[in-house]
């Protein structure tokens, strides 16, 4: 925004004239000026050159009427050589010739410093009148001692006085010169006065330019809003508004802009009418084209009920053309007056809050053309418009739909019989999968079992076996020694060496058959425990050994190595009959499945006491199991094993033992050779938990 | 009563001198030749000794332009107007008759130029120069009359007892200061202080000298 733009309308008009105080202002100070311009060059003038010359010519008329009174004095010595005399005249000459001096170099001071042929005349003034003072005194000097010198320095005296002369026209022509210059200036100044009148003119001719700028710049918005008025006036919606950039013509142009706004708008409201009518119009067509295309009939009636609209799917239904229904009373296409719908419709028509009801519940009997009996369900939905009332019926041909319904209700009665029939079929089934399934898993345990005992004898044998060696090696000697005795051989020293084996022997068998015994005592009460479900308090570490020796002969082949790592003397109250199936579950499933391609296989059994139960931590380094295979873990029959033999049954069990039994949970981590991991929680007292979950 | 009249008599003289612009006053008492020999053998005298008869036709050269007017170059005697050869046998006369007479002389002051210097250096061997006894000729006004001042101020000032001051120098110089005109070259001019006053006493031309008897 300019700095004009700023100014209201009133202030700018100002702009002019005061522009022409202004330049008037500048007139009059430069007239003035250049009138004292004049001036001081005439007082300069005055003050300055004028004055120098004359006193230039003082100087010289005092430097001759001393130089003559010098001549006088020389006369008067001649006449009467009294040196006193002579001393006293000559002494006033000399004090006036100092006096001159200084009066002629302060105005020398004052003057220009004048050079002339490449030559200081205002030093050479100095230096001739210096000489000639010199000369002067010397010849006043002399004047008493003796004339005749005094008249010759008095000769020397006339022609340095002659030469300083000369000098001083030198220095006074160039002051009168000077003078004359000044002089001339001076009248060309005031000849050449035409300055001022050039000024003038020049100012005035600012201040016309002035005058039309401004003229042009006020009127120049007013005529821009003008332009645009009138051409918007004629129609030219699409022109683009200038900038506004004057505030004191805001509002015009928002008028303008305004006015530009309105007709823009009344242009877009007539084509948008335009296009509301077209799109009424078309919205019409549509309307009577969906009646048409509608797979329902649509009947609109008025007021007395007589039909004004039929639509191509009422036609078809009815069997009527619109014509020949058009504005004859509804109820001549229903066959007979139900009372409760006939109430309940006179009832929406007189009600003026209600704007629909559906008669859908129940079938209404229509008429065709022919006098045909149908089942319609019709919509009736009621719009006033322009004070009229109108009721659209929208009627749906429900005859087939009820012949259909009829006809899947016999299906449905004939699909429960089959349903009946075919459940009692799957409970028989289920009822002989679920022996199946129990027989499997008491087969499973006896399995078990028989392997336990597999094993418990082979591990007995060697003891058992041992003791008999050793004792039938004693029989041997027992008959030896009995031969030796009932013959009469046997000595002392044969005894004592019988003796000695009978003892050997003896260690032996105790040794082996207390071995035997004890692991008779440890696979007993295993195998009593996995067949019973008893609770009682037991040793976890020391039970767990007992499991871990009862498979030893299930491990001792392989180089798999096995640790266990749990607290002495934990003592727990809970079914360790179920605690030896669900380890010996573990460990069987390592060695067959985790470590069938690992040699050297490494177990961890970790037990600890959790708070008020007993975490146990089973992990190996096997196979591992991808994810498909651990979702299914615990799925009963769910075994990759089965052509080996396996019934998928294992890990089932396992499942329900830890819920059901020991009363606690279980998780399984594994991927794919990674190695398997088990966490099982249950409590330390059994009876105190209260049951879990189960499958 | 004679001696009361003349005294009038001269104070009237050195009252007309003062209208000359002198610095001081002085009493006129000439005193008879021999009489004044006589006083000055007793001492306490100022004697003021012009210098001695210089060469005619020459002048100063004044080289150089210093405060109040014109100096000559007071190491340069040869651009100065010097003794002449009868100055010296003038000077050498009154170095012998002082001596003859036994006249007492105290300190000796010179002006600086060479006429005067060499003088005193003829006439009394020990002399003190003293620049403000300049010959005042070739300066301006103030400093003419400066000079003539200095030496007014220099001979009241000068008090001796037994012996007699002595200030050599130039004629223009006793003019400015004291109104006495000191004539010719190498004349004596007899002062002495009286109170407040000074009494100018008489001159001693060099013609003189030779007239005086011995004393007794």
């Amino acid at each position: 925004m300019s700095f004009l733009n700023t100014l209201s309308i009133r202030e700018r008009f100002l702009i002019s004239p005061l522009i022409g105080i202004v330049l008037t202002l500048v007139l009059y100070f430069a007239a003035k000026s250049t009138i004292q311009s004049k001036v001081d060059l005439l007082t300069e003038l005055n003050q300055s050159n004028l004055p120098l010359v004359s006193e230039f010519s003082k100087s010289s008329i005092a430097m001759l009427k001393l130089h003559s009174e010098l001549t006088q004095l020389l006369l008067v010595s001649l006449q009467q050589p009294d040196e006193e005399t002579l001393y006293l005249g000559g002494r006033k000459i000399i004090d006036q010739l100092y006096l001159v001096e200084q009066n002629l170099y302060r105005h020398l001071e004052k003057s220009d410093q004048l050079v002339i042929n490449q030559l200081d005349i205002n030093a050479q003034i100095k230096e001739a009148f210096s000489h000639y003072k010199s000369v002067v005194i010397s010849s006043i000097e002399l004047v008493s001692v003796d004339p005749k010198e005094a008249r010759a320095e008095l000769l020397r005296a006339n022609e340095l006085l002659n030469k300083s002369y000369e000098l001083l026209i030198v220095i006074s022509n160039y002051y009168i010169e000077s003078v004359k210059k000044r002089t001339l200036m001076i009248e060309e100044s005031l000849a050449g006065g035409s300055t001022v009148g050039i000024l003038t003119i020049m100012l005035m001719l600012v201040m016309i330019i002035t005058s039309l700028y401004f003229a042009r710049r006020m009127s120049a918005s007013i005529e821009i809003i003008n332009d645009v008025m009138v051409r918007l006036a004629n129609g030219q919606i699409e022109i683009d508004l200038p900038d506004n950039s004057d505030k004191y013509l805001a509002n015009s142009y928002a008028a303008v802009a305004t006015f530009k706004d309105t007709l823009q708008k009344n242009q877009r409201q007539q084509y948008e009418l335009r296009n509301a009518v077209a799109e009424l119009r078309n919205s019409k067509q549509r309307y009577f084209d969906l009646l048409d295309i509608n797979a329902s009939a649509i009947i609109v009636i008025d007021e007395k009920l007589c039909i004004t609209l039929f639509n191509k799917a009422a036609q078809n239904i009815f069997g009527y053309q619109f014509y020949e229904v058009v504005n004859t009373p509804l109820f001549n296409l229903l066959a007979s007056n139900n009372a409760s719908q006939y109430v309940a419709f006179k009832k929406f028509v007189a009600d003026d809050s209600m704007q629909m009801i559906a008669f859908n519940t129940e079938a209404v009997p229509g008429l065709r053309k022919g006098g045909e009996k149908f089942f319609l369900h019709a919509y009736i939905a009621k719009q006033k418009s322009s004070g009229k009332m109108l009721i659209t019926i929208s009627i749906t041909d429900i005859t087939e739909r009820l012949l259909a319904k009829e006809k899947l209700l016999k299906h449905q009665d004939q699909l429960e019989e089959l349903v009946r029939e075919r459940t009692s079929e799957l409970q028989q089934s289920l009822d002989e999968l679920r022996r199946t399934q129990r027989r499997l898993i008491e087969s499973e345990k006896m399995a078990a079992l028989g392997g336990l005992v597999a094993g418990v004898a082979h591990e007995i044998n060697t003891p058992v076996g041992i003791a008999i060696t050793s004792s039938s090696q004693l029989a041997d000697l027992t008959d030896v020694i009995d031969q030796k005795y009932h013959s009469g051989s046997l000595s002392k020293k044969d005894l004592e060496k019988f003796i000695l084996q009978i003892q050997s022997s003896n260690n032996i068998n105790m040794l082996n058959l207390t071995r035997a015994a004890g692991l008779i005592s440890s696979f007993k009460e295993i195998s009593v425990d996995q067949s019973t479900t008893e609770v009682r308090e037991f040793d976890i570490r020391k039970y767990t050994q007992d499991i871990l020796t009862s498979l030893h002969t299930k491990f001792k082949s392989t180089q798999h190595e096995i640790s266990l790592e749990c607290p002495d003397a934990l003592q727990i109250y809970n079914v360790p009959g179920v605690y030896s199936q669900i380890l010996t579950n573990f460990l069987m499933n390592s060695l067959v499945h985790g470590f069938e391609h690992i040699e050297k296989g490494l177990i961890h059994i970790n037990i600890q006491r959790c708070g008020d139960n007993i975490c146990l931590n089973y992990t190996d380094n096997g196979c591992g199991m991808s994810q498909q295979q651990l979702n299914k873990i615990y799925d009963p029959f769910f075994t990759s094993k089965r052509s080996s033999g396996s019934t998928g049954l294992g890990m089932h069990i396992v499942y329900n033992l830890v819920s059901q039994k020991l009363r606690g949970s279980i998780k399984c981590h594994s991927e794919i050779d990674a190695g398997v991991e088990f966490k099982i929680e249950f409590p330390i007292n059994v009876e105190e938990r209260p049951q879990q979950g189960q499958i | 009563m004679n001696k009361q009249i003349t005294y009038l008599k001269l104070l009237v003289i050195g009252c007309s001198l003062s209208s000359w612009g002198l610095v001081a006053e002085v009493i006129f008492d000439i005193q008879p030749l021999p009489a004044l020999i006589n006083q000055i053998q007793q001492g306490g005298h100022v004697l003021y000794l012009r210098h001695a008869p210089t060469e005619p036709k020459t002048t100063d050269k004044h080289q150089q332009s210093v405060q109040g007017g014109f100096s000559v170059n007071y190491d340069d005697c040869s651009s100065q107007r010097n003794l002449s050869a009868l100055g010296r046998e003038v000077a050498g006369n009154i170095k012998r008759h002082l001596e003859r007479l036994s006249i007492p002389i105290g300190s000796v002051a010179s002006s600086p130029y060479c006429r005067a210097f060499d003088t005193a250096k003829i006439i009394f061997q020990q002399v003190i120069v003293d620049y403000d006894l300049a010959y005042s000729l070739s300066k301006d006004s103030a400093e003419s009359k400066r000079l003539g001042k200095y030496l007014a101020t220099a001979i009241h000032s000068a008090e001796p007892l037994d012996s007699n001051s002595v200030f050599v120098g130039h004629s223009t110089n006793l003019r400015d200061g004291l109104g006495v005109w000191p004539k010719p070259e190498g004349v004596l001019v007899v002062f002495k202080k009286h109170g407040s006053d000074l009494l100018y006493k008489g001159m001693i031309v060099p013609d003189d000298w030779q007239t005086i008897a011995d004393p007794p």
